[in-house]
C-alpha cells in the first residue's frame, strides 16, 4: 500500500495567537459540562427522561449489561448431583497461555467417569482472560459466564480460585443487573 | 532366493540388503521407513494379528503383512500407495467400532499408536450406527497394573511379554472374534518384578500404571536420558520430568522412568524396583539444606559455615589423633567421579587408611537371569576401579567406631536398598565420635550425625557408573539439584579448599 504524506496546514494569524483557540476549546467543554449537569439534575427529579445525558455510566450504582459471550470470571459446571463435570483431562492447563490453571486428578469412584479434579486452581492474577480454556474443554465444564468483572483482592492468595469456590459460582442469570437504559 | 546370500529388496525406492530370514518390517525399520504396527515388537515373537502393517509388494495380488513376510531378493515393496492407505483406514475403522475414544481422559493420549495412526489415516466420520459394546473400565490386573478393556486392541503384546520375556504365563486372550477379551488366567495376578514393562509395551491406553495414572499428561513432560541407580545392572532409562514454576499444586518433578533401548545392557526392559524408584527423587525425605547438630537440636546452616566447620573438625582430629582415627565409608551409590575425588581427598591428601566401600551384597536378595542383580548398588565395580575398595571392611570400621577407636566417621552416599525398602535395617552409627554424613535422603542414622551435607542423587549430576559386567556408562544431569543440595564431587572439592589443599587435585 502506498503511504500518502499529508502536508500540515499552516496556522492562520488568529490561530497563532493561541488565546482565541483556547477559549474556543473551553467553550465546547463548558457547553457539554453544563448541559450534562442540567440534564442529569433534571433526571434526578424525574424530568426530561427522553433526553440523554453523557455516556458515563454511574458505576457502581449503575452497571452495563454484560453482553453474551463476555469473558468474565470462570466457574466450574456441576453435574446434576453436584459433583464437578470436569473430568480432569488437563486440556485447559495445556492450552492456557498464562499457565495459571493447575489440576490434580484423582480416581473417580464411578468407573464410568474415570477421573475427577481433586484440586483445581485458577490463579486469577496471572490469567489474561483469553477464554482459551473454555474453548479447549471437551466437556464444557469450565465457563466464563458468571458476569463477575470485579476482581480485586488484598492478598495474592485470594486470587487463587480453588475448586470449591469455582464450583459454587453460578452463571449470570436474568434479571440482569440494573442499568440506566434497561 | 540365492542361498545364503543377503537378499536385497527395494522399499519405497530405497534398496537394502538384509540378513536371510529378516522380514520386510525389519528391513523397513533399518531404512528408517516407518510402517504402522500394533502387534509387532522387535523383542517379541511375530504373530501378525493386527493387520496394520499391510504393504503392497509388486507381483503379489494382495497386500501382505510386513511383519510376517520374509524379505526376498528382488522384492519391490511400496508402503504408501492408495491401496495401502485404504487398508490401514479400514483396519482402524474396525478397531474403533467399540473403542471408547476417551482420549482426553486416557493416560496414553499423546503417545498412543491408535491415536497417531488415526490422525494420519483415519476416516473421521463414523459409519457405525449400532449400539457400542461397553466393557470393563477399571479392571485391576495387579497391584500396579490397571486395565481398561474397552481400549484394548488385542494385539497380544502383553501376553507375549509374560510368555516370552518374564517367563510366567499370566495373561491370555479369551473367547473368540468380537467377544475376545484380555484377562489374567484364573487366580493369577500381575505381580512379577517386570510387570511395568507391559504398560510401555501396550500400544494403546488399555494398560495403565498405578504410579503414573492420572499424574500428568505426557505432552507436558520433558525427557532425559539416565542410568537406573537401583542395581548393579545399570539399565538405561528415559526420565520423564517436569520442573515446576513454583505455584503448581504438585511438587513432583520426576514422574516416570521408562526403559531406554540398549542391546548391550537391558534390551527394551527394566524392572519394577527401578521403575518405581522414581519416587525417591522427589521424596519428602530428601534433605534440602545443610544440617548441623547443636546440643540436642539439629539446625540448618548455610553451605559456607557447613564446609568451614566440617573442615575444622577433620583438621582437629588429624592434628590431635592422626589420620588413623578417621574412618571413611563410601557407598557404591556414588559415581566414579565422586569416588575418585573422595580417594584423592581422604586417602591421598589426608592419609586416611580406614576406607570401606559399604557393605557386602546381601546373599539372600532376589536375583534372576533377566535383569535384576543381588547387588542393589549401581557402582560397586566403579569404586573398585577408582581404587577405593580393598581397604578395611565396613564391619571392621563400624566395630572400631563403636568402640571409640575412631574419632571421626565420614560417610558418603546413600544406602539405596534402604531407600527402596524402608523396612530394611540400616547400619547403626551410634558412637561418641563425630559422624559426618554426606547424602541425599534422611534415614535413621541421622539421629547420631553431627553434620549432614545434602548431596544430589544420580539423576541430578553428571557421572559414570560401571555395572557388574564392567560396562562404564556415562550420564548427564537430568533435573536440577533438589533444594540446596550440591553435587558430591563439588562438596568434596569445597572441603579440600577449606582444608587448604590443592583444589586442582582434590
Ligand atoms: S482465560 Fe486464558 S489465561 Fe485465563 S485461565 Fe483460561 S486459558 Fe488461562
Ligand atoms: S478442560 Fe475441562 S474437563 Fe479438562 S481439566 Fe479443564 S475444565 Fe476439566
Ligand atoms: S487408547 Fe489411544 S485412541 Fe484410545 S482413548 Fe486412549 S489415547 Fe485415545
Ligand atoms: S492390553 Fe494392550 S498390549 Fe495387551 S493386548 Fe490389549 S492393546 Fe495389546
Amino acid at each position: 500500500m502506498e503511504t500518502v504524506k499529508k502536508e500540515k496546514r499552516s496556522l492562520g494569524f488568529l490561530e497563532q495567537l493561541y488565546v482565541g483557540e483556547v477559549v474556543k476549546g473551553l467553550a465546547i467543554t463548558g457547553r457539554h459540562f453544563f448541559r450534562n449537569l442540567f440534564i442529569h439534575t433534571a433526571h434526578l427529579f424525574g424530568l426530561m427522561k427522553s433526553r440523554k445525558g453523557a455516556v458515563t455510566v454511574q458505576y457502581p450504582e449503575e452497571r452495563r449489561v454484560i453482553p453474551a459471550g463476555y469473558r468474565a470470571r470462570h466457574r466450574l459446571v456441576r453435574r446434576e448431583d453436584g459433583s464437578p463435570r470436569c473430568v480432569a483431562c488437563m486440556l485447559c492447563p495445556t492450552i492456557c497461555p498464562a499457565q495459571c490453571i493447575h489440576v490434580r486428578a484423582g480416581e473417580s469412584p464411578d468407573p464410568a467417569i474415570e477421573k475427577y479434579p481433586v484440586e483445581f486452581n485458577i490463579v486469577l492474577d496471572r490469567c489474561v482472560m483469553c477464554g482459551l480454556c473454555v474453548e479447549a474443554c471437551p466437556v464444557d465444564a469450565i465457563r466464563m459466564d458468571t458476569g463477575i468483572v470485579e476482581m480485586s483482592a488484598y492478598d495474592r492468595e485470594e486470587f487463587v480460585n480453588r475448586r470449591d469456590l469455582l464450583l459454587g459460582m453460578n452463571p449470570q442469570t436474568p434479571p440482569l443487573p440494573k442499568t440506566r437504559h434497561g | 532366493m540365492t542361498g545364503k546370500a543377503m537378499p536385497t529388496l527395494t522399499i519405497d525406492g530405497k534398496s537394502i540388503s538384509v540378513k536371510p530370514g529378516s522380514t520386510v518390517i525389519q528391513a523397513a525399520d533399518r531404512l528408517g521407513i516407518f510402517i504402522p504396527r500394533f502387534c509387532y515388537h522387535p523383542a517379541l515373537s511375530v504373530v501378525g494379528s493386527c493387520r496394520m502393517c499391510m504393504v503392497e509388494i509388486e507381483r503379489l495380488p494382495k497386500l501382505q503383512t510386513a511383519c510376517t513376510t520374509p524379505a526376498v531378493d528382488g522384492m519391490v515393496v511400496h508402503t504408501g500407495t492408495d491401496k495401502v492407505r485404504d487398508a490401514r483406514r479400514s483396519i482402524l475403522e474396525f478397531l474403533l467400532i467399540n473403542h471408547p475414544i476417551d482420549c482426553p481422559v486416557c493416560d496414553k493420549a499423546g503417545e498412543c499408536f491408535l491415536q497417531d495412526y488415526y490422525m494420519e489415516y483415519g476416516l473421521y466420520t463414523s459409519r457405525y450406527l449400532e449400539e457400542r459394546w461397553n466393557k470393563r473400565k477399571v479392571f485391576v490386573l495387579g497391584p500396579t497394573i490397571v486395565m481398561d478393556e474397552e481400549r484394548c486392541v488385542l494385539c497380544s503384546r502383553c501376553v507375549r511379554f509374560f510368555d516370552e520375556v518374564s517367563g510366567v504365563k499370566r495373561l491370555g486372550i479369551f473367547e473368540r472374534s468380537a467377544e475376545s477379551y484380555l484377562s489374567t488366567y484364573p487366580g493369577e495376578v500381575l505381580n512379577d518384578p517386570y510387570c511395568g514393562n507391559v504398560v510401555d509395551l501396550c500400544p494403546v491406553g488399555a494398560l495403565t500404571d498405578r504410579d503414573f495414572r492420572f499424574e500428568q499428561r505426557v505432552w507436558m513432560l520433558k525427557h532425559g536420558d539416565a542410568v537406573c541407580p537401583f542395581c548393579a545392572r545399570g539399565c538405561n532409562i528415559t526420565v520423564d520430568y517436569n520442573e515446576k514454576s513454583g505455584i503448581q499444586i504438585n511438587d513432583r518433578r520426576v514422574y516416570r522412568f521408562r526403559p531406554r533401548y540398549n542391546p548391550e545392557v537391558n534390551g527394551y526392559w527394566m524392572c519394577d524396583t527401578g521403575r518405581y524408584g522414581c519416587r525417591t527423587v522427589d521424596s519428602p525425605e530428601r534433605i534440602t539444606e545443610p544440617l548441623m547438630r547443636e546440643g540436642k537440636r539439629i539446625i540448618p546452616v548455610v553451605w559456607e559455615t557447613m564446609i568451614k566447620k566440617t573442615a575444622l573438625r577433620i583438621r582437629e582430629v588429624i592434628d590431635q589423633d592422626g589420620p588413623e582415627c578417621i574412618g571413611l565409608i563410601v557407598y557404591p551409590s556414588v559415581t566414579c567421579e565422586t569416588a575418585g575425588a573422595a580417594k584423592r581427598l581422604f586417602v591421598e591428601h589426608l592419609g586416611v587408611r580406614n576406607v570401606s566401600t559399604g557393605f557386602p551384597v546381601d546373599p539372600s536378595a532376589y536375583e534372576d537371569d533377566i535383569l535384576i542383580r543381588k547387588d542393589r548398588f549401581p557402582n560397586r565395580r566403579g569404586l573398585e576401579e577408582a581404587g577405593l575398595s580393598g581397604g578395611r571392611d565396613a564391619e571392621w570400621i563400624l566395630g572400631a567406631w563403636g568402640k571409640g577407636e575412631l574419632k571421626l566417621l565420614y560417610v558418603i552416599g546413600d544406602d539405596l536398598p534402604r531407600l527402596l525398602n524402608k523396612q530394611k535395617p540400616s547400619p547403626i552409627f551410634e558412637a561418641e565420635g563425630v559422624l559426618i554424613l554426606q547424602k541425599s535422603t534422611a534415614g535413621p542414622e541421622d539421629e547420631f550425625a553431627r553434620m549432614i551435607l545434602p548431596s544430589v542423587m544420580s539423576l541430578e549430576e553428571d557421572g559414570t557408573f560401571i555395572n557388574f559386567e564392567g560396562k562404564a556408562q556415562q550420564f548427564k544431569a537430568v533435573v536440577s539439584p533438589f533444594g540446596e543440595s550440591l553435587g558430591s564431587g563439588d562438596i568434596l572439592a569445597r572441603l579440600a579448599r577449606a582444608l587448604g589443599l590443592d583444589t586442582e587435585t582434590a
